[in-house]
């Protein structure tokens, strides 16, 4: 069974991880998502959420329903890439902020950021490669 | 009716081990008898064992009832959420208890004239009585099982009542469930209202070759028995269906 | 709608519950959340009629809650399985000849995906099986309301798993609504949109689940590890 959040409506850990899987296309633009049962079923959630997961990210122009076929990841592939940016500057941002509480001067955290990722040689290498 | 059917059938299957005991218990019965007629020779006695057995049947379908009660009381749920009427629950109980008291005089009535046949001697006198009296008894012993299966129903659906609201002194009410309503009717019988609403077709089973009265009865008895059993059984469907709790 | 108004239940002198006014709405999965001996099973049996409430009503779709309500309500016991004189596919058909909702396909769909086979005798059945088999007789009654006493009362993480991707397959939220008394939520909180918690016969609090996550940060163990004490 997974597990969720308590400090977080699941349907918004839902809509986060939905989010996730769209940006590393996991989920292609235009692909079906499972029916809000068969979502349920694989989460065990209860659908009524999952419902409220796919109009949320539908609000948000993420996915859209098509009458009588279902729920698609939308074709519109500028919507993904804004969606792709917004979810890196909130990773960063959340970042900064913790840095910034523990008193990390910006300068200390690019360096750090940077040897740490020629440390592991991870990032754009694996990027490129998933492209 | 394929639900009545349904419930008629899972009655039968709750309580069919008690059935074939029942049949066993008959043929030990007769085989008692047989034995009897061996030991005894040519008396009338050796037919004691098969009397006892037809009289006993009095009690046959208040004892398949209650066993069937028991079982259900087990899982009241079971029984008690379904979208019949408790008439027809209580009635598939009843009809159960009837098919197989049926079954089990037969089997003895069949068994009683086979044994009869090879000893015809001991009744020639009184043959035509015989049979009669037989004939009377069967449905007799079958309406007095019914009637005593009814009351069954119904203490037991007061008991299931009270045992909520009173706890530990139930059994006192169902105590006085049994003895209130003979003693009332015995009161009511001995009124010159009973007469006259029950003395009339007139029926008289007489027997001339036993050393017996005459027995007088009125069929206005049976209605007025008839009428009670009914008004029992509705009282006892009305209960379960707005007083008896799981 | 289920609809309960000052309702009160009393065994002899002792109280079971007090004053509980609630309405239900149709398409729900809600839980009933409390201590052992809160009320929790005795707020559910009120509901199927099969308990009747000594002061207060209960209405299931406006008509009064006695035993015949169960055309509307199919109600899974804590106690017991089945007739035991049954094999698993008799129970179906008995079922289906005194609930004329009783979905035949969709019982042998759940027989199977439960893993329960047709001629298996109900007596011989393990604890686990038996509370699949209770499940399945619940669950394919194509009636508003299901109530179910600890469905998952005694049975391992496995079958509590198959039991949940059932009850979310099988339940449709456009036209039924699940109850369910549940003494540990974990595992179910995910599945529940509300909860009803009862302390010593009184209603506690009801709530949507993800208005407790939202506002107050708190999954429903936190919240009564907070207001039982």
């Amino acid at each position: 069974m997974d597990d969720f959040n308590a400090s977080k409506p699941i349907y918004l850990q839902l809509a986060d991880r939905i989010n996730r899987q769209i940006v590393s296309k996991e989920l292609k633009a235009g692909e079906k998502l499972p029916s809000v049962r068969d979502m349920g079923i694989k989460y065990s959630v209860n659908p009524n959420t999952i419902q409220r997961t796919y109009s949320e990210l539908e609000r948000e122009g993420i996915l859209e329903t098509r009458r009588g076929q279902g729920t698609f990841v939308t074709e519109q592939e500028d919507r993904l890439v804004q969606q792709r940016e917004h979810l890196k500057h909130e990773q960063i941002q959340l970042f900064v902020e913790v840095m910034q509480e523990m008193g990390y001067s910006s300068s200390e955290m690019i360096s750090g950021l940077k040897d740490h990722l020629d440390k592991f040689e991870i990032g754009d290498e694996q990027r490129d490669s998933n492209d | 009716m394929r639900a009545w059917a349904a419930l008629l059938k899972k009655d039968f299957k709750l309580t069919r081990t008690v059935f074939f005991v029942g049949l066993v218990i008959n043929l030990l019965m007769v085989m008692l008898t047989i034995y009897l007629g061996t030991i005894a020779g040519n008396t009338l006695l050796m037919f004691i064992p098969l009397v006892v057995a037809v009289v006993f049947h009095a009690l046959y379908v208040p004892i398949i009832v209650f066993i069937s009660l028991r079982i259900e009381v087990n899982q009241l749920h079971l029984w008690l959420h379904n979208p019949q009427p408790a008439s027809t629950l209580l009635i598939s109980k009843i009809v159960n208890g009837l098919i197989m008291i049926v079954i089990s005089l037969l089997m003895l009535y069949v068994m009683s004239g086979l044994l009869v046949i090879p000893k015809f001697n001991l009744f020639e006198a009184y043959w035509a009585d015989t049979w009669i009296s037989a004939l009377i008894i069967f449905p007799h012993i079958i309406m007095i099982s019914t009637a005593i299966g009814v009351w069954v129903l119904f203490l037991w659906a007061l008991f299931q009542f009270v045992k909520n609201t009173i706890g530990r002194w139930s059994w006192l009410v169902v105590i006085g469930a049994v003895i209130i309503p003979p003693w009332a009717s015995a009161l009511f019988e001995s009124t010159n209202l009973y007469r006259l609403v029950t003395r009339w077709g007139n029926i008289t089973y007489d027997f001339p070759t036993f050393s017996i009265d005459p027995l007088q009865t009125y069929a206005g008895e049976y209605l007025y028995n008839f009428i009670i059993i009914i008004g029992v059984f509705f009282l006892t469907a009305w209960i379960m269906d707005n007083k008896v709790e799981v | 709608m289920i609809q309960m108004t000052n309702v009160s239940k009393k065994y002899m002198k002792q109280s079971a519950l007090k004053d509980i006014s609630l309405s239900l709405p149709i398409g729900k999965i809600i839980g009933i959340v409390g201590e052992n001996g809160s009320g929790k099973s005795t707020l559910l049996r009120l509901i199927s009629g099969l308990s009747l409430p000594t002061s207060g009503s209960v209405t299931v779709n406006g008509e009064r809650a006695n035993r015949r309500i169960s055309k509307v309500v199919s109600y899974l016991s804590e106690v017991g399985s089945f007739y035991h004189i049954y094999t698993v596919k008799e129970a179906m058909d008995f079922q289906a000849s005194q609930f004329t909702d009783f979905n035949m396909a969709k019982a042998d769909e759940i027989m199977k995906f439960m893993q329960l086979e047709p001629d298996m005798k109900i007596k011989n059945l393990s604890k686990g099986n038996r509370g699949r088999l209770k499940i399945m007789l619940t669950l394919a009654r194509e009636v508003p309301y299901l109530l179910m006493d600890e469905p998952f009362s005694g049975l391992d993480p496995m079958v509590r798993e198959s039991i949940v991707r059932g009850m979310i397959s099988y339940v449709d939220l456009e036209s039924q609504t699940l109850i369910m008394t549940c003494h540990e939520t974990t595992e179910i909180e995910s599945l529940l949109d509300s909860f009803i918690a009862i302390k010593e016969g009184s209603l506690l609090r009801m709530a949507d689940v993800e208005e407790l996550h939202e506002l107050e940060g708190l999954s429903i163990t936190g919240w009564m590890k907070k207001n039982y004490v």
